[in-house]
């Protein structure tokens, strides 16, 4: 741009400090687009979209009216990109006001909400303003285009919180509605009718068994997947080799499995126990029991605490195995030339320096697996209870995203009473999982001080 | 090449004179015999042979500096006496290296390094206290508890560096400056109390006056240990060894007693690079004079 000719000196230099007031006019075009922008999308949820849009496009466009015509006149001449963005806003007006009519109705199969056209143009047209303003007020110069780079990395970022924080907004607001001492402190139950008869009634109501069995599913699954994850891949690291990559292929593997087929599997199991005896020691480790009230006999679950969490491990152990590798891989070659110019065997070294470096992100590994495992409700889904009899390894299998779920599709009597306490019970899930990073955070923070010191790698 | 001519150095040469210059062995007896020697060594990395046919002595409790160009092979070959070369998986070695008579190829490299200490270019201190550093392959040998104030605090006296760390034994090792860090790793390597201790250019990325100091923790060694130092600083080399290797392109050019390499080389290469760095072999059609490390 040939402005630089009309550039004053206090514009060279630092970009942004200009404060230039005549040129906080672009200022204008940028305002105008984040309005415009923040009131497309409110429209969506508003379903009006006449009232709203309409006025949008109205101040987007006058803004860069505005600022164009006054570079006009400072200038002498029209900005030619700013000319386009104008055209652009201009057609984003002309389609609102021109489509509404029959493109109507969000409801209706086969026609398209014309906020589908115009969103998306009006985001891009209000980006494209806010950029040229930003490389307006930094005088145009070099850093100015590449601060005029920050709306256009800026927008998906906005969009995706604006995503999150709608969905996020629902469950925090509807969740807390439901939170109480009473719901987080009591464990579900049915009791069984007084009369002796099959017909069972509410008892108390609470989240709790949901709470605990969250609890007791992630730590067991981390403690049976962390020998076999760390060790493949201390195998890995240790002994690069055909083996190695056979090892490493069938984790990665793992992973690809769909969800559902292992839940399948894993069910398989259960059910091919059908006949043996509830109270054996194998029963009760696999299928979980619990003893009926009526009866005094132990009657099996869908399967206990101990199967559903070997059956996790098995999903996240690759995680683990991945993340030890990366970090025993990152360690510093002097580090183990070193160790092994002093005659120290491998072992020593792996216990001594080694593993202690990789240390952060074996914690690393362990949190993300931890996560996957909330997550995967579908590979236990066909184990999982609603824990009315209680929560221990040979309990039946529960957890919070199995409350989530039931509320609505569960046991009848379940989701009846509980089911207002759906998303309570995922903004729980949410909490604690969000607990858990945090303190891993910490944890890992703490470890790389100490195990690294000041050598911090990659 | 000189391997015709082999000099005699000391007149008490008897003990074990199984190496004749035929065969590429030692070219000389030292007075005090010696500890390591190797004998037609070659070692290539893949299809580059960097060490072509190498015999020589390593005198025992004597400071030997292996000096020459860069790429002459004296890393590989310093390299190659603690079996570090194992860790590369293109290196092919051929011929023989006796530590104490014993064939070091086919003896357990544990153990060996073991006998064979390294110090290396740059200081690796690991992230852990000094004391635990220095007692780390004290400990690898299974050592758990006996002695270990005592071999902490002699290592680091005779690193040259137990005043300066003597109240902070707890500390991060990485804590301290890069000289500081490579006496550790000196005293380190010692604690173990190696046969030999090998150094690998140990100064390269050190201040004067650490460098100093590691001199003076060299000096130190002499006569309990054996060091072989590689070092592309020719004053370095005359101010503190007592035998001198002069190496170019994998081969050995000359060899013997440094104060009688430096006032009366045999070779006019040696002369060159003692004098500048620069070398003229004879050999050499185009009396190339390749830059010195």
């Amino acid at each position: 741009m040939t402005e630089a000719g009309r550039q004053s000196a206090s514009t060279i230099a630092p970009p942004v400090a200009t404060v230039d007031s005549a040129r906080l006019v672009f200022l204008v075009p940028m305002a105008g687009a984040i309005v415009g922008a923040g009131v497309g999308l409110g429209t969506l949820v508003s379903n009006d979209v006449d009232a709203a849009s309409v006025p949008a496009l109205a101040i987007l466009t006058l803004s860069l009216l505005t600022a164009l015509s006054y570079l006009r006149m400072r200038a002498g001449r029209w900005d030619r990109p700013g000319l386009i963005l104008l055209v652009a806003s201009a057609a984003a007006a002309g389609v609102l006001l021109v489509v509404p009519q029959w493109m109507y109705g969000m409801n209706v199969n086969g026609i398209v909400h014309h906020s589908v056209v115009s969103i998306p143009l009006l985001l891009l047209v209000s980006t494209a303003a806010g950029a040229r303003a930003i490389q307006w007020i930094s005088g145009a110069s070099p850093s100015g285009r590449d601060l005029a780079l920050y709306p256009w990395l800026a927008l998906p970022v906005l969009l995706a919180l604006i995503a999150y924080g709608l969905l996020l907004g629902d469950i925090v607001i509807t969740g807390i509605g439901g939170m109480s001492m009473s719901i987080l402190t009591t464990a579900y139950h049915t009791v069984p009718s007084s009369n002796g008869g099959l017909a069972i009634s509410i008892g108390p109501v609470g989240l709790l068994n949901g709470i605990l069995g969250t609890l007791l599913l992630t730590a067991m699954t981390l403690l049976i997947a962390v020998l076999p994850g760390v060790g493949a891949g201390v195998f890995m690291n240790e002994y690069p080799g055909r083996l190695a990559r056979v090892v490493d292929f069938c984790t990665q593997m793992l992973r690809a499995v769909s969800m559902f087929v292992i839940a399948a599997a894993a069910f398989g199991i259960v059910k091919s126990m059908n006949g043996w005896d509830p109270g054996s020691f194998v029963s009760q480790l696999v299928r979980g029991s619990f003893t009926d009230p009526v009866s005094g006999a132990p009657k099996p679950e869908n399967g206990s605490f101990l199967f559903a969490a070997a059956v996790l491990a098995l999903l996240v152990m690759p995680v683990i195995a991945k993340m030890t590798e990366e970090g025993l891989r990152s360690a510093p070659r002097e580090l183990r030339e070193g160790s092994i110019a002093l005659g120290a065997t491998d072992g020593h070294a792996l216990r001594r320096i080694l593993l202690p470096w990789a240390a952060p992100n074996i914690l690393t590994g362990l949190v993300i697996a931890a996560a996957e495992a909330n997550g995967s409700l579908a590979a236990i889904l066909f184990l999982e209870g609603v824990g009315e009899n209680g929560v221990g390894l040979t309990n039946g299998v529960t957890s919070l995203d199995y409350s989530v779920f039931a509320t609505l599709y569960g046991p009848i009597l379940y989701a009846h009473t509980m089911q207002k306490y759906q998303l309570t019970a995922a903004l729980l899930l949410l909490l604690l999982t969000a607990g858990l990073s945090v303190a891993a955070l910490l944890l890992q923070r703490r470890f790389a001080k100490r195990y690294r010191g000041s050598m911090t790698a990659n | 090449m000189s391997v015709a001519r082999p000099p005699v150095v000391g007149a008490g040469g008897t003990g074990d004179a199984q190496s004749t210059p035929e065969r590429g062995g030692p070219l000389v007896e030292t007075v005090t015999g010696n500890v390591m020697e190797t004998e037609v060594l070659r070692i290539s990395y893949g299809k580059r042979e960097v060490l072509k046919g190498v015999g020589i002595p390593i005198a025992k409790g004597k400071v030997t500096a292996i000096v020459g160009p860069s790429g002459c092979g004296k890393t590989t070959l310093l390299r190659s006496l603690n079996r570090l070369t194992d860790l590369t998986s293109s290196c092919r070695v051929t011929g023989r290296i006796t530590l104490d008579g014993e064939d070091c190829i086919s003896m357990d490299p544990v153990l060996l390094r073991r006998r064979v200490g390294m110090v290396f270019q740059k200081p690796n201190p690991f992230p852990m206290s000094i004391r635990d550093n220095v007692l780390y392959g004290v400990q690898a040998q299974g050592n758990r508890g006996t002695k270990h104030d005592e071999i902490v605090e002699s290592s680091l006296k005779k690193a040259v560096i137990w005043d300066e760390v003597k109240d902070r034994l707890g500390h991060s090792a990485l804590d301290l400056s890069g000289g500081q860090q490579q006496r550790v790793c000196i005293a380190r390597t010692l604690a173990v109390s190696p046969e030999v201790v090998l150094m690998d250019e140990p100064a390269g990325s050190l201040d004067p006056r650490s460098t100093l100091l590691l001199e003076e923790s060299i000096a130190a060694m002499r006569g309990d240990y054996t060091v072989v130092i590689v070092t592309h600083d020719v004053g370095e080399a005359r101010r503190i060894s007592d035998f001198l290797l002069f190496m170019y392109e994998g081969h050995v050019i000359e060899y013997g007693e440094t104060e009688r390499l430096f006032s009366d080389p045999r070779e006019a290469a040696t002369r060159d690079y003692l004098a500048g760095g620069l070398v003229t072999l004879p050999d050499t059609a185009e009396g190339e004079a390749p830059t010195a490390a």
